[in-house]
């Protein structure tokens, strides 16, 4: 037992078994809940954003054409559609991103958008 | 009561004047919110001055921090848009050691946020919102606008989706200044609540003070995530500028 353990042969190999345990331990959770946080904040912001957008078009629209309230109306429509948009391909990203974490142990971060996550 | 404090969570965020100005009608009065801007960028001014002030090879302390800074956001940069978007590492890296200092300050007790104001983030995501499209016409012509067009649909849908792109690049900079002003503005006021608990506790003097320490405690939790969301917020800040100045480099995908 003890020859095994002052071994310097296996060194290198029980460098690795602690080098991969201290991984395990260091990387993950908090991680993950912040990804989370971040994909719900973005979503969030999304479907906000889209409305808040289409509803300040519409009715500089409006204003400026006086075409009220079919400004409005139109725009406040395409802004919501849009916003939902944002959010159905935020949710698409980080189901894919999550899929593939599942997979295999460590991506690099995800695409662009999700970046955010990275610390 | 024993403690006459003022436990108002939002009352932090009023802007005052300092010095009263006006200019053809217009009010440009000198802030407090103005205020911590300048001594923001003093900050970072100093300290720029401080690490590349006797500048070598091998870096002392400081000039290592100031190196760590500049290799960050060139990172970011090469990751994102490739070597040549360092035109914009100027722009990049201002806004993120601006923005992240602010935060920083933000910590400070009886100190403004800067950040805590819509209209200054506002203005910062405006201005990335404008580099983009300025520089994006100005680099690619009419190409630019190949970024409303998505790739691999027929034509026909083009009708309904090139409105819902245009919305869409438009929603950027609300998203992109809403949430660096709202992730700073719900931590103030938390912060703020927990500690003004914690005091209205203390100051009924009876039974109930015994409970002080429970808000106190999630408050200090809550500075420490607080110190991670000024850096966080910051960062997302530059690499999503990152991101909006890569469609102007690559618009169409």
């Amino acid at each position: 037992m003890a020859a095994s353990r002052h071994d310097p042969d296996s060194l290198g190999e029980r460098i690795a078994a602690a080098k991969a345990k201290h991984e395990e331990k260091d990387r993950p959770k908090p991680r993950a809940s912040m990804k989370g946080y971040g994909t719900g904040m973005k979503m969030v912001l999304d479907l906000v954003g889209g409305c808040l957008v289409g509803l300040v078009f519409g009715l500089a629209i409006d204003q400026f054409f006086s075409t009220a309230p079919w400004g409005l109306l139109i725009m406040l429509m395409l802004g919501i559609a849009s916003g939902f948009r944002l959010m159905m391909r935020t949710a698409s990203t980080y189901a894919v991103s999550s899929e593939q974490e599942t997979q295999q142990p460590d991506p690099e971060g995800g695409d662009g958008e999700q970046g955010q996550t990275r610390p | 009561m024993m403690f006459q404090m003022d436990l108002d969570p939002m009352k932090q965020f009023v802007v005052k004047d300092i010095i009263p100005l006006e200019v053809a009608g217009v009010d440009i009065s000198f802030t407090n919110a103005s205020l911590f801007m300048l001594l923001g960028v003093a900050v970072i001014f100093g300290f720029y001055m401080l690490a590349t002030s006797k500048a070598n090879i091998v870096p002392n302390r400081v000039q290592s921090v100031g190196e760590v800074g500049y290799e960050f956001i060139a990172n970011m940069i090469r990751d994102t848009i490739g070597e040549e978007g360092f035109k914009f590492f100027p722009l990049v890296f201002s806004l993120f050691m601006f923005v992240y200092v602010a935060n920083m300050l933000g910590m400070v007790p009886y100190f403004f946020t800067t950040t805590s104001q819509v209209i200054v983030t506002a203005a910062l995501a405006i201005l990335v919102f404008l580099s983009v499209i300025i520089f994006g016409i100005a680099k690619n012509g009419l190409k630019f606008f190949r970024l409303f067009a998505p790739h691999g649909v027929p034509p026909v849908m083009y009708i309904l989706l090139i409105p819902l792109e245009i919305i869409s690049f438009f929603v950027r900079p609300v998203t992109l200044s809403l949430r660096l002003f709202g992730n700073i503005l719900a931590g103030h006021i938390v912060l703020k609540l927990f500690v003004g608990f914690t005091a209205a506790l203390l100051g009924t003097a009876g039974a109930a003070a015994f409970l002080a320490p429970a808000p106190l405690l999630l408050a200090i939790a809550i500075t420490a995530l607080e110190f991670l969301v000024a850096f966080l917020q910051a960062y997302i800040f530059a690499i999503l500028t990152c991101i909006y100045l890569n469609d102007a480099f690559h618009p169409s995908h």
